[in-house]
């Protein structure tokens, strides 16, 4: 297995708050990763620490196939093949679907002009936004423009594809369309890495997952390991809630 | 319905064409004319200042500066150089692309209030400049003797046509290159850096080098048209640096309509109007009881805070509110915004 991403000794201070605390991991190419952890345990601050946005490390290095991108401009960042979504729905919502997935086609990658439009099309059709094309992104729904974020992500036919927190606000219906994209773009040589608050999905998805807490990595390994995890348990429930669902579970 | 739309365009830009080549020899009033000029190359400054103020959404205070650089460097090239306006015109343009790629600089990562700070503060050094080199610049007075544009024995100023054309061809070019500009991919990245820097960003679009190029593209043409405001009024004064016109400026980008272009051309043209036909008018001063000087401005002044107001897509954002509830269902977004 060949590295596509490795994280070493990763640090992001805020004054005294240490956000992500000497973490290190790497991402074999191909795989689905998944990164799990309570509200507060550092998932996106690593996110942004990888792509450079807004900030970068205060120690640690970032390499990328061979390539330390830890100080890396954001835009060279994805020049290098690197799309990530937002934790939040995110768009450029005065302008159209279209335009929006444009931009990432347009800016950073190696597509000649006149590949641009089916470039975006491809997209759209592949996100099912092709009958939104024209529609303002502003007016979308909360799991359509998930779905444009991930459209204009993926326009650059990245190599590494970040997902934050894709499922936030879904229904059960939406989870189930989201699980099949995710496992049919990992079927195209995209490497993924997903943070994930829905577990089902994370753990149903990933090849490997990575736990995090208080900044730092609490554990790491196969979904069905990690599930069985002791202090992964903790983390999300405490110790008494570990007690209880060791109780519940046997 | 598109070709509709777009056949009434056409035919809306070529009337307009036909009607604007028709004024000067349907107006005698040599006023009126002088300020449609004025008006005009107000136009080109304002509908320039909309791409980095609208578009980009960055509150660049030195765009007036762009126009005086263009005004004093195709003044001072006659006058000192006897050099031909017609060279001077766009030295004056390249003059202050230059300035726009030194203030953009330290301009481009910084955000709201820092920039208009920073721009304003290398606005000012600017006038410090020229003020402190008068033997050059005519300092407080102002460079007069600029010669006036002429070609062979034809001279511009005693012909009630020539001034006119020559702007009028100056401002349907620049907001020709505006709208393509806006139109175009590199007006798309505009617009993502201003709706959400950081996504824009992480989508590729280097944010320092669309800024400086945004600075860059919305300085030429008000070089060029204070190259030619020089030439026409025979002067270069600093006032073209003070407060009162870049008020009047920003009401033509605000009542206009921010990030539509069309507006400020507009409304550009009407303010100039509005605000010399104030100034030369006894009773508004009379009622306010002050000098005819500060009530323009006062009246520029609560134009731009009622616009804020009650439409603050101004009144190119009405218009387009309008034309969108009249058609029939069959536009789409992108005509919405053209």
């Amino acid at each position: 297995m060949t590295a596509i991403l490795s994280v070493n000794s990763a640090t992001k201070k805020f004054g005294e708050l240490v956000a992500v605390d000497n973490v290190s991991f790497e991402v074999n190419e191909g795989e689905i990763y998944g990164i799990a952890g309570p509200n507060g345990a550092g998932k996106t601050t690593l996110f942004n620490l990888i792509t450079g946005i807004p900030y970068h490390t205060d120690a640690g290095v970032v390499t990328y196939r061979g390539e330390d991108i830890s100080q890396l401009s954001p835009h060279k960042i994805y020049e290098l093949g690197i799309a990530r979504t937002f934790q939040k729905e995110t768009a450029f919502d005065t302008l159209t679907v279209q335009e929006n997935v444009r931009i990432g086609a347009v800016f950073g990658t190696e597509l000649a002009v006149e590949d641009y439009d089916s470039a975006v099309d491809a997209a759209l059709e592949s996100l099912d936004l092709i009958d939104d094309r024209q529609r303002l992104a502003g007016e979308l729904s909360l799991y359509a423009k998930k779905r444009l974020m991930i459209a204009s992500a993926i326009v650059s036919n990245p190599n590494l594809l970040m997902l934050d927190e894709p499922a936030g606000g879904l229904n059960m219906a939406e989870l189930s369309e989201l699980e099949s994209l995710i496992l049919r773009l990992s079927q195209s040589e995209m490497t993924i890495i997903i943070i994930e608050h829905v577990l089902p999905l994370l753990f149903g998805v990933s090849n490997r997952v990575m736990v995090m807490d208080f900044g730092e990595r609490l554990a790491e390994g196969a979904p069905e390991a990690l599930a069985r995890d002791d202090a992964v348990i903790e983390a999300y429930l405490g110790e008494r809630g570990k007690d209880a669902f060791h109780a519940i579970s046997g | 319905m598109i070709r509709f739309v777009d056949a009434n365009r056409r035919l809306l830009a070529l009337a307009g064409i036909v009607i604007f080549l028709l004024i000067p020899l349907v107006v005698e009033n040599k006023l009126l004319i002088h300020l449609a000029i004025l008006g005009m190359l107000y136009a080109i400054v304002a509908s320039n200042w909309d791409l980095t103020l609208g578009y980009a959404g960055v509150f660049n205070f030195a765009h007036l500066a762009f126009f005086g650089i263009g005004a004093y460097t195709s003044g001072i090239l006659a006058v000192k150089l006897g050099i031909s306006p017609w060279l001077g015109i766009p030295c004056g343009a390249a003059t202050a692309a230059l300035a726009s790629i030194i203030v953009s600089i330290p301009a481009i990562r910084l955000r709201g209030i820092y920039v208009a700070l920073l721009t304003f503060a290398c606005s000012q050094l600017v006038l410090l400049l020229l003020l402190s080199q008068h033997q050059i610049t005519g300092g407080q007075q102002g460079l007069t003797g600029v010669p006036q544009l002429q070609i062979g024995d034809f001279r511009f100023r005693e012909s009630k046509f020539a001034h006119f054309y020559l702007v009028g061809a100056l401002l349907l070019c620049s907001t020709i290159f505006l709208r393509r500009l806006v139109a175009s991919d590199f007006g798309l990245s505009l617009i993502a850096l201003r709706d959400f820097e950081e996504y824009a960003v992480a989508r590729g679009i280097p944010l320092a080098r669309q800024r400086l190029l945004a600075f860059l593209f919305s300085s030429i043409f008000p070089g060029l048209a204070g190259g030619v405001y020089a030439h026409f009024l025979i002067v270069a004064s600093p006032d073209i640096f003070g407060f009162s016109l870049a008020t009047l400026l920003l009401s033509m980008v605000l009542v206009g309509g921010v990030a539509t272009i069309y507006g400020p051309v507009v409304i550009g043209v009407v303010m100039t109007y509005v605000s010399e036909l104030m100034a030369s008018s006894a009773w508004m001063s009379d009622v306010f009881g002050v000098s005819r000087g500060p009530v323009r401005f006062m009246f520029v002044a609560v134009i731009i805070v009622l616009t804020m107001r009650f439409f603050p897509g101004g009144v190119w954002g009405l218009i387009k509110e309008y034309s969108a509830r009249s058609r029939l269902g069959g536009a789409t977004a992108d005509e919405e915004r053209a």
